[in-house]
């Protein structure tokens, strides 16, 4: 699960807890699956909605394009390429460049992203599933 | 002195003019030469506007690789025509390669290489296929006759890359990838999806650098190269004595390092002038080049233009509809797609709603067009001018005059009627105190200010400073996104001054 987000793996656990007998990996991912299905949606759906309370639609419109473009990759995204990503909503380099580095100081402080090696990558496995199946394919982009 | 076509100057010329970007060009032959023939390959690729100095960088680190005994041992850079507008498919790419390795060993002076090479060349198949894999084939086989790597020097890259269908891209990925005696470096003046969106070939594939226009120091420092190589030392004493001056001019033209040279043959043939003639001799230098451009758009294009440009500060597919009518909002909108994906126009982040604004991407045409336009347009553009000039040579000033002072100290001693008319008067002139309108923010009076400058005109003679406490009255430094960026970065710097915890 990375990450060892207590809420999430009390989830998971509470998931396990109708396993009869030793727990096996199958059981785990099988438990894992089940809380991403749509039935739990609402689990993860308030990261999303954080997004707009937080930064207001404009920028959470910016942010989404950023989550949606490292949820694609499990080893993470180099910042210019984040930078890119942006590039058709904010054309000036300067001011496109001011907004990723807010961005990204916020996406790493709330827990979303983590920055390692120069590569931006989702800080939990499970968010970053959440956000590939539920968010990035038919996601709102800058 | 060439400004549009580096490719036409002489080695030695464009050596001595290259400035601006050395530290960038250190670093890239830094990689160079760590680039080992059993390392995994890292290829680059240069972003930015016309003008920034793409092809230039390209063309330097020719010079520098085959100046250089270790790298030229090595490596074989190869250049290309800016623009290969003959590829249809990645044959026809691997064949401009193969001329252009043949145009570099004609250079060195093996003719009868060069000519062996050309002969290949003609036996080529038609077949797309057959001529991939034979031109690729005669570029290895070159390189191991020579015993060194070919370093691909591709300007345009996006041209290129448009051209290939997706297989082609994968394959182009492919084989410059796992072909260590072939390395790339590319340059676009627009970004691609090919470049950032995942799943496609070039998606992570290369280094991008991002240029961007020349800072203050960079822009003093390029002018002053250039003013010693010209044996110009009136334009060094004007560098020093006047950087107002300058700082001025490299926030109109972007610090574009192309507009930047053209900017020292105007200050070299006319030191003695003002900055305003400074810009209206730089933007006839430029009438050419954008009025050619301007007249290949369509006539529906050329109207959104006009009125974006005469606008000058972003605008919102509505905004523009309404000065556009009777042009529907669709019709609107898809004129500005065309557009953006031309790189005529970019989108910019707005404030207030959640709407994308648009504005003309090269700013410098921008502030061309406006000079062009009706007097009380252009006057839009002069007011700025001398405020920005002002404003960048305010420790010159001194102190401010009494009644500065004076407006200032009964504002904060919560005597606001008396200081009006102090305001009425100075708002008359061009104020810039950032001390007094601070203390109009601190006491709550920024709407009466607001208005006394709407009353004497000021609010488009002392627009950044306007704009600055429009910021302040709307609660966030945010709102100067929606005025033109040359008016932006001052108001920025004002607001800082007068209502320094705005955030």
């Amino acid at each position: 699960m990375g990450w060892p987000a207590p809420y999430y793996l009390q989830l998971v656990f509470h998931e396990l807890r109708n396993v009869t007998g030793a727990i096996s990996q199958a059981d785990v991912d099988r438990a894992i699956e089940d809380l991403l299905g749509p039935q739990h949606r609402n689990y993860f759906d308030y990261w999303r909605q954080r997004l707009f309370e937080e930064l207001g639609l404009l920028d959470a419109g910016y942010a989404i394009a950023v989550l949606n473009a490292a949820c694609h990759a499990p080893d993470g995204v180099p910042r210019p390429i984040l930078s890119q990503v942006l590039a058709p909503a904010i054309g000036e380099p300067g001011m496109r460049e001011e907004k990723l580095r807010y961005l990204l100081d916020v996406l790493q402080n709330d827990g979303y992203l983590v920055e390692e090696n120069r590569r931006w990558s989702f800080r939990s496995p499970l968010l970053r599933e959440y956000w590939l199946r539920r968010v990035a394919p038919d996601g709102e982009h800058a | 002195m060439t400004v549009y076509n580096p490719a036409l100057l002489k080695k030695e010329d464009l050596i001595r003019g290259f400035v601006a970007r050395q530290g960038f060009l250190d670093r890239l032959l830094d990689d160079m030469r760590r680039e080992g023939p059993s390392t995994a390959p890292q290829h680059h690729l240069l972003i930015g506007q016309r003008g920034l100095g793409k092809t230039t960088l390209l063309r330097r680190l020719a010079y520098a690789m085959e100046d250089d005994p270790a790298l030229a041992a090595a490596w074989m850079p190869l250049v290309f025509p800016e623009e290969q507008y003959n590829v249809a498919s990645l044959g026809d790419f691997w064949l401009n390669c193969a001329d252009a390795l043949s145009d570099a060993l004609d250079r060195k002076g093996d003719r009868a290489a060069a000519e062996a090479l050309d002969v290949r060349v003609r036996s080529v198949p038609a077949d797309r296929a057959g001529r991939s894999a034979a031109a690729l084939a005669i570029l290895i086989d070159e390189a191991d006759r020579l015993q060194r790597r070919l370093l691909l020097l591709v300007d345009n890259l996006d041209i290129l890359i448009e051209r290939l269908d997706p297989e082609q891209e994968w394959e182009f990925r492919r084989v410059i990838s796992e072909e260590r005696r072939l390395h790339f470096i590319g340059a676009s003046s627009r970004v691609l999806e090919a470049f950032y969106e995942h799943g496609r070939a070039f998606y992570d594939f290369f280094q991008i650098h991002e240029l961007k226009g020349l800072d203050d120091g960079e822009t003093f420092a390029l002018l002053c190269a250039l003013a010693e190589q010209a044996g110009k030392p009136d334009v060094g004493k004007l560098l020093r004595e006047e950087p107002g001056r300058i700082r001025t001019l490299r926030l109109l033209t972007g610090g574009n390092p192309r507009t930047l040279v053209l900017l020292f043959k105007v200050l070299a043939e006319g030191g003695d002038s003002d900055v305003q003639r400074d810009v209206e001799q730089l933007l006839d230098l430029y009438t050419p080049l954008y009025k050619a451009r301007f007249e290949e758009l369509p006539a529906q294009a050329q109207q959104l233009v006009d009125a974006m440009a005469i606008h000058w500060d972003p605008l919102t597919a509505a905004d523009l509809t309404g000065i556009l009518r009777p042009l529907s909002v669709n019709l609107v909108s898809a004129q500005l797609k065309r557009l953006e994906d031309a790189g005529v126009v970019e989108k910019a982040p707005w404030f207030g709603e959640k709407k994308a604004a648009f504005q003309i991407a090269e700013r410098f045409f921008n502030i061309w067009y406006l000079m062009r336009a009706s007097r009380r347009v252009r006057q839009k553009l002069l007011w700025l001018v001398k405020f920005l000039e002002a404003w960048f040579d305010r420790e010159k000033l001194g102190d401010p005059p009494a009644d500065i002072t004076l407006a200032q100290l009964l504002t904060l001693a919560g005597r606001w009627s008396e200081a009006v008319p102090l305001l009425d008067q100075l708002a008359a002139g061009e104020t810039q105190s950032t001390g007094l309108f601070q203390a109009v923010v601190k006491t709550g009076h920024v709407s009466e200010a607001l208005a006394i400058l709407e009353r004497a005109g000021a609010d488009q003679r002392c627009r950044p400073l306007y704009e600055a406490l429009r910021a302040v009255e709307a609660g966030s430094p945010d709102y100067l996104r929606r005025v033109a960026p040359e008016v932006r970065t001052v108001a920025m710097e004002m607001l800082r001054e007068i209502a320094p915890d705005l955030r």
